[in-house]
This record gives C-alpha cells, sequence and structure tokens, in this order.
C-alpha cells in the first residue's frame, strides 16, 4: 500500500501549556484507507489534524503529505491535498448561500469562473445538495450544513479529507447520512479519510482505529481488534461499543465465538442458538 | 425573498447609487408639481417591483415619530406675515401648512426609495456593489476585496450572533435573571451579564472560521477569482437614461 501521510516523532506543545499535546508521535496513512482517530478530549486529536494542516507549526518532527515533507514554502500546496470537515456547522460556513459556500475553496485557487459553475454543480451533485443551491445557511438543517461543507471541501479535489469530529453536532439521521456519504464517496473518488472522534460508534465503517491518549497512539489496529479490547477502552476515557458490551455480558450465560461480533454477527449467533434449543 | 421583477433583475449597483441619488434630487424639489411628479415616479418605481405596498408602508412606521415632530415643528415655527392663528411662540399659517406638507412628502419618498432598495436587494448583492464601486481605491492600497469579504462575513453572521444572544440570555433567564423589570440603570446592568459571553463565544467562532478559511485556502485575499459576477446590461442603462430624464424634468418643473 502506499503511504499519503507519514508522521515522524511528531512533537507539540501549546503556549503555555505545561503537558505536550502531541508526544513523539509517528503514524503512516495510506492511501484510500478510512482511518479513524479516537481519544478522549484532550487526548491530542484535534491538535494532530492542524498539525497535519500546518494550521499549527510542530516543535520537532516531520510530516510529509504526498511524498513532501510540509514546510512554510509548500504548506499552501499541502492544504490544496487535504480537506477539513469541522465539527460546528455554522463555524465554517464563509458563503451567504450554499453555492457561495462551495464556491469559497475555489475562489482562493483563483479558478476561472466558468470552471467554477461546473465544478460547484459537480460537488453540490455529489452530495445531494443540488435543490438548495441558492438557499442560505439559516435555512439548512445541521446535517445539511455538513453536507455543504462536504461539498466546498470535494470541489477542489482534494487526496485527503479530514473530518474532525464533523458529526459530533448533528441528530442521529444526520450522523448517518453524513457517514454514509463519506464511505461512498471513500470509494467513488479515490479519497483517503482520516476522522476524528470521541465515540467509537462512529468507527464503524473505518478500515483501521488508531487510539490517541495524552498525545500518543496507544492501540493501532483493525476495528475488530481495536472493539475486542472490550472493557480496556475505558483505561484511554473511550466507551466500549454497545455489541461488545452485550457480547461480554452474554458469555456468562450463554457460549459465543471468541473475538469482536458487529451486530449482524452477533443476531446470526443469536438466531443459531435460539433454532438450537 | 426572490422576486422576477425587472427591479430585482436590475443590477445592484445601479440600484444602489441611484438610490442614493434620488435620495440627493429630493431636495431640489420646491413646488407642489415637482413634489407630485417625484411622488409619481416613486409610486410607479413600487407599481413596477410588483411588491405589496403594505411592506412599504411598514417602512415608515420606525420612524413615524421623527417624521410626526418634523411636521409638528414646521406646522408651529415657521414664520409667517399674515398667520391664521397665533398662541404665544406658537405660530399656525397656510404657509407652514404647505411646508409641512412637503417634508412629508419629502419622508414619504425617501424612505420608499429606500425601501425599495433594500427589498429588491439582498445585503450579498450590495456588499458586492460596494466592493465594485471602491474598486479604484485599490490604486492607493486600499484593501478593497479583503473589506467587502468582511463585509459578506459580518452579514453572514449576524443571525448567528441573535441566535447566540437568544441562548445567552435564556440561559441567563433560566438563572433567574429578569430583563425586563426595574429601572433604565438596572436594566442596563442586566445586560452586561449578556455582552460579555457574546463577546467571549464571538471570538471563538472568528478562531473557529479563520481556521476554516484557512484550511480552505485563503491566503490574504490577493489572486483570487469571483463566483458571483454583477451584469450590467441594456435595461441597466434604460434605468441611467430615465434617471437623468427625471432630473430634466425635475430642473423644468422648479420654475413652473
Amino acid at each position: 500500500m502506499e503511504k499519503i501521510i507519514s508522521i515522524k516523532d511528531l512533537n507539540y506543545t501549546y503556549p503555555e501549556a505545561k503537558r505536550s499535546a502531541i508526544k513523539n508521535l509517528s503514524l503512516d496513512i495510506y492511501k484510500n484507507e478510512w482511518l479513524s482517530i479516537v481519544g478522549k478530549n484532550g487526548s491530542g486529536k484535534s491538535t494532530l489534524t492542524k498539525l497535519i494542516d500546518g494550521l499549527i507549526e510542530a516543535d520537532s518532527g516531520t510530516i510529509e503529505v504526498d511524498g513532501q515533507i510540509i514546510d512554510e514554502k509548500n504548506i499552501w500546496e499541502a492544504r490544496t491535498k487535504i480537506g477539513i470537515i469541522f465539527q460546528n456547522p455554522d463555524h465554517q460556513f464563509v458563503g451567504a448561500t450554499v453555492e457561495d459556500d462551495v464556491a469559497f475553496g475555489l475562489e482562493n485557487q483563483g479558478m476561472p469562473r466558468e470552471e467554477m459553475v461546473k465544478a460547484i454543480d459537480e460537488a453540490l451533485a455529489l452530495v445531494k445538495m443540488s435543490e438548495f443551491k441558492k438557499r442560505d445557511p439559516q435555512s439548512l438543517s445541521g446535517g445539511q450544513k455538513q453536507r455543504v461543507a462536504i461539498a466546498g471541501v470535494l470541489a477542489t479535489k482534494p487526496q485527503i479529507v479530514i473530518m474532525d469530529e464533523s458529526t459530533s453536532m448533528l441528530d442521529p439521521d444526520g450522523r448517518r447520512t453524513v457517514l454514509n456519504l463519506v464511505q461512498q464517496l471513500r470509494s467513488q473518488q479515490d479519497l483517503t479519510i482520516i476522522s476524528i472522534t470521541h465515540d467509537i460508534e462512529e468507527t464503524e465503517l473505518s478500515q483501521r482505529i488508531v487510539v490517541l491518549n495524552d498525545g500518543q497512539i496507544v492501540r493501532d489496529g483493525k476495528p475488530e481488534e481495536i472493539y475486542d479490547l472490550g472493557s480496556d477502552l475505558e483505561k484511554f476515557g473511550l466507551e466500549e461499543p454497545f455489541t461488545s458490551e452485550l457480547v461480554s455480558t452474554l458469555r456468562d450465560t450463554i457460549k459465543l465465538p471468541d473475538g469482536y461480533l458487529n451486530e449482524e454477527e452477533l443476531k446470526e449467533q443469536l438466531w443459531k442458538l435460539s433454532s438450537n434449543m | 425573498m426572490p422576486g422576477d421583477s425587472i427591479i430585482y433583475q436590475l443590477d445592484p449597483r445601479g440600484k444602489f447609487l441611484l438610490t442614493f441619488y434620488f435620495v440627493g434630487i429630493v431636495f431640489l424639489a420646491n413646488n407642489v408639481v415637482s413634489y407630485a411628479f417625484l411622488l409619481a415616479f416613486v409610486l410607479f418605481a413600487v407599481y413596477l417591483s410588483k411588491i405589496n405596498f403594505g411592506f412599504f408602508i411598514k417602512g415608515l412606521k420606525p420612524v413615524f415619530w421623527l417624521i410626526l415632530f418634523t411636521v409638528a415643528l414646521q406646522l408651529l415655527f415657521t414664520p409667517s406675515s399674515h398667520p391664521l392663528w397665533h398662541w404665544g411662540i406658537f405660530t399656525f399659517s397656510k404657509e407652514g401648512l404647505v411646508i409641512a406638507g412637503y417634508i412629508f412628502i419629502r419622508f414619504v419618498l425617501i424612505i420608499f426609495i429606500s425601501t425599495l432598495l433594500t427589498l429588491t436587494t439582498t445585503p450579498i448583492e450590495i456588499s458586492d456593489s460596494i466592493e465594485s464601486i471602491l474598486k479604484p481605491l485599490k490604486k492607493i492600497n486600499f484593501p478593497v476585496t479583503q473589506v467587502a469579504l468582511m463585509l459578506s462575513i459580518a452579514l453572514r453572521f449576524v443571525p448567528l450572533l441573535v441566535d447566540e444572544t437568544t441562548k445567552i440570555m435564556d440561559a441567563q433567564r433560566a438563572r433567574g435573571v429578569d430583563f425586563g423589570e426595574g429601572g433604565l440603570i438596572k436594566r442596563i446592568k442586566s445586560f452586561v451579564p449578556i455582552l460579555i459571553p457574546l463577546f467571549v463565544s464571538s471570538f471563538s467562532i472568528a478562531y473557529d472560521l479563520a481556521i476554516a478559511m484557512e484550511s480552505r485556502g485563503y491566503k490574504d485575499g490577493e489572486g483570487r477569482s469571483k463566483y458571483r459576477v454583477l451584469s450590467w446590461d441594456k435595461r441597466d442603462n434604460i434605468m441611467l437614461f430615465f434617471m437623468a430624464l427625471v432630473t430634466v424634468i425635475l430642473l423644468f418643473l422648479r420654475s413652473y
């Protein structure tokens, strides 16, 4: 697999903070994977996003994006390869209308207007927001605003999309729509997705999970491996996934296969048991 | 309120400048005929906009007391050699009545025409117009594009800050603050616990927004292209010509 981001020995301490936010962190992220970074508040996950996009400068260590170590000179080039969807839908909506907001990133690149019109229509079609083109942000729901934010990012054709707690302010419905949309876009557009969250249930669709605690990577593995940690996750301030908790309770009374079971697998096992009875 | 009448479709720069121009020429009118002419012009423009007349009457409401006060001043204090009624410092005369009438019409004209501008032009169009009008200032290194972006972001965040204020007020009410009670000083004081959180949260919104803008590649406003374009076409020229005609007729009617 080809690396798209390679982080080596990264350190960062916020000005006037006693503890460092990121400690000697090294991480490789591969093309087209969906990586979830989980951790409790203050574990350094959002700091990591800002470091990757060069919004803050690391104290030491290097970050390589698409084969280039980022520094002051090429940071703007690196930023065109990375799109970020932030947490609060209202605090990232720059334009007066949906189309104006999607245009913002393209205007920054100095794209001629005729191309912009096409790119905006395409991006809005991808997130299924075409009919809302002329609407102002106040008339949209949180999930719709986040979809516009995704369109704004996609219009600039990035290779990496970082979702920094992008679904934490949405209702369950909006969250599901946004996550499924990202999943679909990842395969269609050959994107690398890095999603940052404190909610382990949100990592279902990802292929790899990195657990961050106190600015360090404490676990790195496939979702099944991480979910299988069960109550150990609580040490890092994370909640155990619901099915994993259910399975461990059930194991006291009934026999279930080892390892993590997702909702479907658990259902299947329970049906089997019930037909054997 | 997207409309499809001709007034909506005119170039906002033209509307913006001509509104100011019209407010200027209102002061050229000096007799019944010229005021009647201007009133007819404004009513014609209102008719063209296809907007319910009620919206224009509503526009008068906020300045109702100001109009009443000014009209009353003219009615009672206009000096005259043939007063119809005289009492102490108050004089009521035919001249006073006429001048009060003129002042009233003048208010109505100015308010109707500016209501017409704000009803048919979105704030963002006005901010675009200001950017376009100020463009020559670029030569003296005035940051026109940055100022226009600031203006449009400010407009964009007004509703958000209103929401924020409501939230803070609700939070304070839940803690027992009563905003409607007490004397003036007490009421003003009770706004301090609103202003400070509002101030803090607007800074944090600004910080988030700045980070989001930077991550989307916003540098310093240079080398940006524009998605929204203003287009000046034949209709706008016709409007200019029409306005010139109005001015000429008005100048002629002045000496009527």
